[in-house]
């Protein structure tokens, strides 16, 4: 096997255990690190035998029911937004491509803000209502861009990314719209744009996971179809690949992906655009690779972003959308420069 | 629908206002679904089964009002909760709920607050439980509460999240004075506090009749208009209490005839002509000005009466922004505002 | 092998394609040639069935061109563009290892050693000391190589040429052409050229097909086609035929149309 891949596969991983220690064992009530790895481990089938279930039921609601649903929410968020951002690159060709582009992330946002504009969340489905409906306006504004792209039958890869920004901009548009006209002083709008993992729970990981694990099982063994892609549509057709029904494919299913985790945590950006690329400058531009690493990474870097949006401030929460940002800008700059040497993969 | 509970709920406390005269007891009002509406299970009334840990919810103390437990009570979001005894670990993630609690001697039984609340002093003492929309769960968990108090922010699905957590939280959520009034009464209620409930309850109404009293001898002509800045660029219509303030204390509402929070029209308010303009002693945010000067800036304003005749009022703005035990010295505040010549602060 | 019968294409209501009827023999190498927009690469595109006919009927190795699915396509016939790898981040061998594409099963894997052929094809085209070189790093005129060596894994029993000598300069030009033919005349495959340059053509195709205005307007030996009066009616411009002097193949050459080469420097 590749010897990079070997590396940067371990890596991730160690990464992965330590930034799941750390989270697991932080947050602002503070608890005995100890007492937390206690409560773990009593939850392991065999381990737990041997472990006794000390401490209050408190810390054990903390752990179980706070903590360790939001790790594996936050893993799942970052895996799905990466993966999704790296098989828009590769379908799109185009390293600016990023889950949002067409339209997926302002359409959820119109359904959000709408459920909280009326105060519908009171009445549909409890911790439900915004989800389902952002979800399904995300799915909808995708539809629409889609459509509009379609010139008999055929998508160009430009009017299909133009048709996006387009989409978008007017959805976003009616956004700021709706936040303009919300009655409230405090804008509950504006909160659920910047993103956040908090009152989420189990319930929202058991959505996510079937997103993620389908996600990653076709867009993974896309990978060599992927690798093709780069060069060019009409070559990767001449090997072989339906282009148009493999671009819908990947385009799609990585909208879903998208949808459904804007719709249970918000927009949160970066993801999808900066950790594939950081991937690629590490491991090289085999989609075969990138792919998972890109997914392992995802959940790495938005796992480390909501842990200090946690506990950066005591009992105060930072938007999570604002730390990914703040991470993840800089790290965009250093990419654009970086560009400018080496060819785009 | 919550305005059709309201209303009933107001009604109800008319009704037994009317015949009652001393206060509410725990037998009024049992109709299903009713907001604050109380029941008293049977079996426990007035048997003198002592409870596990002693306490004093059977042994009637003549005199001194006692609630019975186990207590039922359903708050505003509808949900029904049972309390086997008088809570003992409060958090208050309402800054009026706050000071409601700390006015019936409950300052010690407090054990968590919002990071908003700075009334009474000994309030911004308390260990800070997050904002008042989406408190910080794990600090919640680990304040160990038989009691949150939530107030108009918590919506729905932060409610059944926090429950879901075994977290027993009661919203809350006054939009008139009555309301606000009945609120206090039942936290009493819920926390064996009805006498010093019943007390503070009879003082605010006192205030209120020292204002009512003045105004009453007005004729509607002598009435005087007044425009109610509580934030930059937002005044209140009618349905809240802060117009039912303004109408208490005998002045017309400019913003009257609209319903709710509302942004407000500059022009309007030029042609409306206000003769007093009551504002919150807050900073904007934007300009960093203070609201008065913000509001004097404006173009066209200085032609109105209010600023002309240099009736522009400051209120305060923790009275003008909480329902709670301060609400009446608001409503004085507000009435020396609009008739300093009849009522003297 | 090929046949192609009554073929018209049209963008967007214009008519780029009409009544085109011709054939290619198993082992052949045909030229097709003619000015610009006369029709040739959008011939080579319904060939290789990336566009879709609006008339006409194309067959290939006796079935007809819309019975075969991509992929099984692509096993069949490989095409060769003008700067057909961009500059991407691929080592040169990974690259021609996608050549192998359409005879792998669905997890990568195909029978035989792959690995054996791809050193050869390298070696044959002197990439090998490149293998492992990023495809952006090197020059147009290697990119090409690649691209051949590429299309050469793919093992096509059909090979469609889209001007793919653009871009380079004389001695890749030759390099590439001769590769080709070495190529073709080992394996017997059939080459579908689509040139510019007449020259070029005539020094390698066994036949030629030009177009003009979306028809054929001549086929034949390049004796027959590459003739001073045919160019000047199809061109517009009045060469002068003369025998190469080795290979004996008619080859082109073309004068200013001001006339007289004391005039240098002007342009009509």
């Amino acid at each position: 096997m590749n010897r990079k891949a070997v590396i940067w596969g371990s890596v991730g991983l160690g990464l992965l255990l330590a930034a799941i220690v750390a989270s697991l064992s932080l947050g602002s009530s503070q608890l005995p690190v100890s007492e937390s790895w206690r409560i773990l481990a009593h939850q392991v089938p065999w381990l737990g035998n041997y472990i006794a279930a000390e401490g209050s039921e408190a810390a054990e609601q903390i752990v179980l029911q706070v903590r360790l649903p939001r790790v594996l929410l936050a893993l799942l968020v970052g895996a799905c937004l990466s993966l999704a951002g790296a098989g828009f690159q590769g379908v799109l060709r185009n390293p600016l491509a990023d889950p949002y582009t067409l339209g997926v992330a302002s359409g959820a946002a119109v359904g959000a803000s709408l459920m909280i504009l009326f105060g519908l969340h009171a009445f549909l489905f409890g911790q439900w209502s915004i989800p389902l409906v952002a979800f399904a306006t995300g799915l909808a504004s995708l539809a629409i861009v889609i459509r509009l792209a379609n010139v008999n039958g055929r998508f160009h890869l430009e009017t299909l990314i133009l048709s996006g920004v387009v989409v978008s901009s007017f959805l976003g548009a009616i956004v700021s719209f709706m936040v303009a006209m919300s009655d409230k002083v405090i804008n509950e709008i504006v909160f659920w744009l910047m993103g956040s993992l908090a009152y989420r729970g189990w319930p929202f990981v058991g959505a996510l996971a079937p997103y993620l694990a389908f996600g990653a099982i076709v867009l993974i063994a896309c990978g060599r179809t992927l690798n093709i892609f780069a060069l060019g549509e009409r070559q990767a057709a001449h090997l072989g690949i339906r282009v148009q029904r493999t671009r819908l494919l990947v385009l799609v299913i990585s909208t879903l992906m998208t949808a459904a985790s804007v719709s249970i945590v918000g927009t949160i950006g970066f993801v999808g655009l900066v950790v594939p690329h950081l991937v690629r400058l590490a491991v090289g531009p085999d989609y075969r690779l990138l792919l998972p690493l890109a997914a392992l990474y995802g959940g790495i870097y938005v796992l480390a972003a909501d842990t200090i949006a946690r506990t950066a401030l005591g009992s105060a929460e930072i938007p999570l959308g604002v730390v990914t940002a703040c991470l993840g800008a800089p790290f965009f700059v250093y990419l654009l420069r970086k560009n400018k040497k080496t060819a785009g993969g | 629908m919550k305005r059709w509970i309201s209303l009933v709920w107001l009604l109800l406390l008319f009704v037994v206002a009317a015949c009652g005269g001393n206060g509410i007891t725990a037998e009024g009002g049992s109709a299903n679904g009713t907001p604050g509406a109380t029941e008293n299970l049977p079996e426990n009334k007035k048997e003198g089964k002592a409870t596990e840990d002693g306490s004093s919810s059977n042994l009637q103390t003549p005199g001194i009002k006692e609630t019975s437990y186990p207590l039922k009570v359903t708050d505003a979001t509808g949900f029904e909760m049972t309390f086997h005894r008088a809570p003992e670990r409060i958090v208050s993630v309402s800054p009026s709920e706050t000071e409601i609690l700390f006015a019936l001697g409950l300052g010690d039984r407090i054990y968590g607050v919002s990071d908003f609340d700075n009334y009474p002093p000994e309030a911004a003492d308390k260990p800070k439980m997050g904002n008042v929309i989406a408190p910080n769960e794990e600090a919640l968990i680990a304040a160990r509460p038989d009691l949150v108090i939530g107030g108009i922010s918590i919506e729905n699905d932060v409610a059944d999240r926090l429950r879901s957590l075994g977290i027993q939280l009661y919203k809350t959520e006054a939009a008139t004075v009555d309301e606000v009034l009945g609120n206090i009464l039942q936290i009493g209620l819920i926390t064996d506090r009805q006498s010093e409930a019943e007390a503070l309850v009879a003082s605010m109404r006192a205030d209120i009749r020292q204002v009512t009293d003045v105004v009453s001898a007005l004729r509607e002509a002598d009435k005087r208009k007044v425009y109610l800045e509580f934030s930059p660029g937002w005044t209140v219509g009618k349905g809240e209490y802060l117009d039912e303030l303004i109408t208490l204390a005998g002045g017309i509402n400019i913003a009257g005839n609209e319903a709710g929070w509302i942004q407000i029209s500059e022009e309007k308010v030029i042609l409306d002509d206000p003769d007093v303009i009551l504002y919150a002693d807050i900073h904007d945010d934007d300009s960093g000005q203070p609201l008065a000067s913000l509001i004097r800036s404006r173009p066209g304003w200085s032609q109105i009466a209010a600023i002309r005749n240099n009736r522009m009022v400051a209120i305060d703005d923790d009275l003008l922004s909480r329902p709670g035990p301060r609400l009446t010295q608001g409503l004085l505040d507000i009435a020396a505002a609009i008739y300093p010549e009849r009522i003297q602060r | 092998m090929i046949r192609v019968s009554k073929l018209g294409k049209s963008y967007s209501g214009a008519r780029v394609l009409h009544d085109i009827d011709f054939e290619v023999a198993c082992g052949e190498f045909v030229g097709i040639v003619g000015p610009n927009g006369s029709g040739k690469s959008t011939l080579i595109g319904l060939l290789s069935a990336v566009e879709r006919m609006d008339e006409g009927e194309i067959w290939l190795d006796g079935k007809p061109l819309s019975s075969y699915t991509r992929k099984s396509l692509a096993r069949v016939m490989a095409v060769l563009q003008q700067g057909a790898i961009p500059p991407i981040a691929f080592t040169v061998r990974d690259v021609v290892e996608m050549g192998r594409y359409p005879h792998q099963t669905w997890f990568g894997n195909e029978p035989g050693e792959s690995d054996a052929l791809i050193s050869s094809i390298l070696d044959s085209l002197g990439l090998a000391a490149l293998a492992t070189r990023p495809v952006s790093q090197l020059s147009g005129g290697e990119r090409q190589r690649v691209a051949l060596a590429m299309t050469i894994a793919q093992q096509p029993k059909v090979l469609l040429l889209d001007e793919p000598t653009t871009y380079l300069d004389i001695g890749h030009q030759i390099m590439l052409m001769d590769r080709i033919r070495h190529w073709q005349q080992e394996t017997g495959m059939t080459v579908v050229a689509v040139l510019h340059d007449l020259n070029l053509a005539s020094l390698y195709c066994d036949r030629l097909v030009m177009l003009a205005g979306g028809r054929i307007v001549a086929t034949g030996t390049p004796r027959e086609i590459v003739r001073a009066e045919l160019i000047r009616k199809v061109y517009g411009v009045m060469p002068t035929i003369i025998e190469h002097p080795v290979g004996k193949h008619p080859q082109m050459m073309l004068s200013p149309l001001s006339g007289g080469m004391k005039e240098q420097g002007r342009w009509h």
